[in-house]
């Protein structure tokens, strides 16, 4: 369970107020070291900086409405072993949803984490944030702005990444994580609005990290579901429409008519993990007679080979714990809408085995489990 | 379809049962299509679905996988992680509007090697009547 807090600012500036709780938390002691959104030297993008020294929490915001890379990937690096302190780690609902599963298949080790999960309000692809900037724009100011009277739409003239306008899950789930931060709902130019695990709420309030009040934002709630409800409805359109796309082989060949095989979508996914994938093995690398024999059978051959089951065998390796981070879509060099290929089959697989990707620490992933009496039929059992 | 057809099945077969499920088919001198190509596994659970999708994305008109019935599995739960493997592997192929009809899973043990024949007519003979696997002609996959 969660103890909540609702503070009135100090000042008027809400990444001040966010980074004086960082700094306390780091002084503290109770983590060692942050990650936290922060703006680069270009001054035109955000990215995820591991913070030692509380002086370098100026310039961060953990509202950017911006993800160049998925937080997962890396705590997967900084936690695979005991990083030896606990690393706070300032993260996005999907990303939190990536961190789940990446437990779970023993990349992350949830107890060298600090999960500090900021309520989402949606993101833009990097090279549009950087746009946005440099035209003066203020993204994460009006979202924030919006955000208090639970509007989700991106300035005019911009879009969010597609993977927002679906996603299901515009707040973390308070059970996964440490800290919430609450944004929907809440007046940020005038409140601070955080909740915190029960454990940690007394060791914050006895190290005079946070004050405690009990005191929740009114509408946070309802502004959630409501968009939760909207977007599901959105996905259910989306990804119906998508589904008739891909039903076909001629569908599929479409689909994967731009692919140039960079592998860019799985080196980004939080969830294709493998340190050694057969992709980037010798696995497919055939003599060059077997190549001309496969040419000389069909008359002609898609050169590189492979592209139809390289995509098939991603889905078919982590489509069960794809969170829709849509990661894959920001990676593609080609626009190949991969995040709406992987969330259709994964939609559809998911449900078939009652399994939702980030949901709780407890359900083992699909693929490393099983039930004795499920899918008699399968064997060919009558 | 020519009349000649004969359906080129890849087979995927655990060492501890179905492989010698076949090899006592052989031995005991019974017949069985003769268009079904053997690779022999220590467990069915050892399967990655890569290659079941290499076979049909080359043009294999049918892959089967044989494993030990449930609750023989030599290396304890092999078979039933295959089960779940090749179950979302049908899944996501019907997705992709791909054939789930030429995967099949087999449950048949070392003394079933009846069984292992009367499967791979069955098979081949389903397999004939859905037709050769129109991707071995596909030249952009």
């Amino acid at each position: 369970m969660m103890k909540s807090t609702l503070i009135d600012l100090k000042s008027d500036n809400y990444n001040e107020e966010i980074s004086g709780f960082l700094s306390r938390l780091l002084a503290s002691g109770l983590v060692g070291s942050l990650l936290v959104p922060k703006k680069n030297t270009g001054g035109d993008n955000y990215v995820q900086a591991l913070i030692k020294d509380p002086a370098m929490l100026a310039d961060t915001d953990v509202t950017v409405p911006v993800m160049p890379v998925q937080s997962a990937r890396i705590i997967a690096n900084l936690a695979v072993r005991e990083p030896g302190e606990v690393i706070g780690v300032v993260v996005k609902p999907c990303e939190v949803r990536a961190i789940v599963e990446l437990v779970k298949f023993q990349q992350i080790i949830r107890s060298a984490i600090m999960i500090i999960a900021v309520d989402c309000l949606g993101t833009y692809e990097p090279k549009v944030y950087s746009a946005m900037v440099k035209a003066g724009h203020h993204p994460a100011a009006d979202l924030r702005q919006k955000a208090a009277a639970g509007s989700f739409a991106p300035l005019d003239g911009y879009a969010f990444r597609s993977a927002c306008d679906i996603c299901e899950f515009p707040a973390p789930n308070p059970e996964v994580v440490d800290v919430v931060i609450g944004l929907w709902g809440v007046d940020t130019a005038k409140q601070l609005c955080l909740a915190v695990r029960d454990e940690l709420a007394d060791a914050f309030a006895a190290k005079d990290i946070l004050a405690i009040n009990g005191q929740e934002a009114p509408t946070r709630q309802e502004c959630i579901d409501q968009l939760a409800k909207a977007r599901t409805a959105n996905r259910d359109v989306v990804l119906g429409e998508f589904g008739q796309r891909i039903g076909s082989l001629k569908g599929m060949q479409e689909l994967l008519s731009t692919c140039i095989r960079c592998h860019n979508c799985m080196i980004n996914c939080p969830i294709c993990y493998c340190r050694e994938c057969v992709f980037r093995s010798p696995t497919f690398e055939h003599t060059p007679d077997q190549y001309l024999s496969w040419a000389e059978r069909k008359g002609a051959m898609r050169m590189p080979a492979n592209t139809l089951m390289f995509h098939t065998t991603r889905l078919n390796h982590m489509v069960t714990s794809c969170i829709g981070c849509g990661l894959c879509d920001t990676a593609c060099p080609s626009d190949i809408p991969v995040m709406s290929l992987f969330r259709t089959v994964g939609m559809r697989a998911q449900q078939a085995i009652e399994y939702l990707p980030g949901r709780s620490y407890d359900e083992p992933a699909p693929v490393t489990t099983y039930k004795e009496d499920e899918l008699q039929d399968e064997s060919g059992a009558r | 379809m020519s009349e000649n057809f004969e359906p080129r099945i890849v087979a995927f077969l655990c060492h501890w049962c179905t492989y010698t499920g076949a090899d006592l088919a052989g031995t005991t001198r019974q017949q069985y299509p003769s268009g079904i190509r053997v690779i022999h596994l220590m467990c069915s659970g050892a399967i990655d679905v890569v290659y079941v999708l290499k076979a049909i994305l080359e043009g294999a008109d049918g892959v089967m996988i044989g494993g030990c019935h449930p609750g023989d599995c030599h290396y304890q739960s092999g078979n039933f992680k295959a089960r779940r493997r090749i179950a979302l592997l049908r899944e996501i192929m019907a997705c992709l509007g791909m054939d789930a009809d030429r995967v099949w899973l087999r449950w048949i043990s070392a003394s079933e090697g009846r069984l292992f024949v009367e499967t791979v007519r069955e098979f081949s003979g389903a397999l004939e009547e859905q037709g050769a696997n129109p991707l071995a002609q596909e030249w952009d996959i």
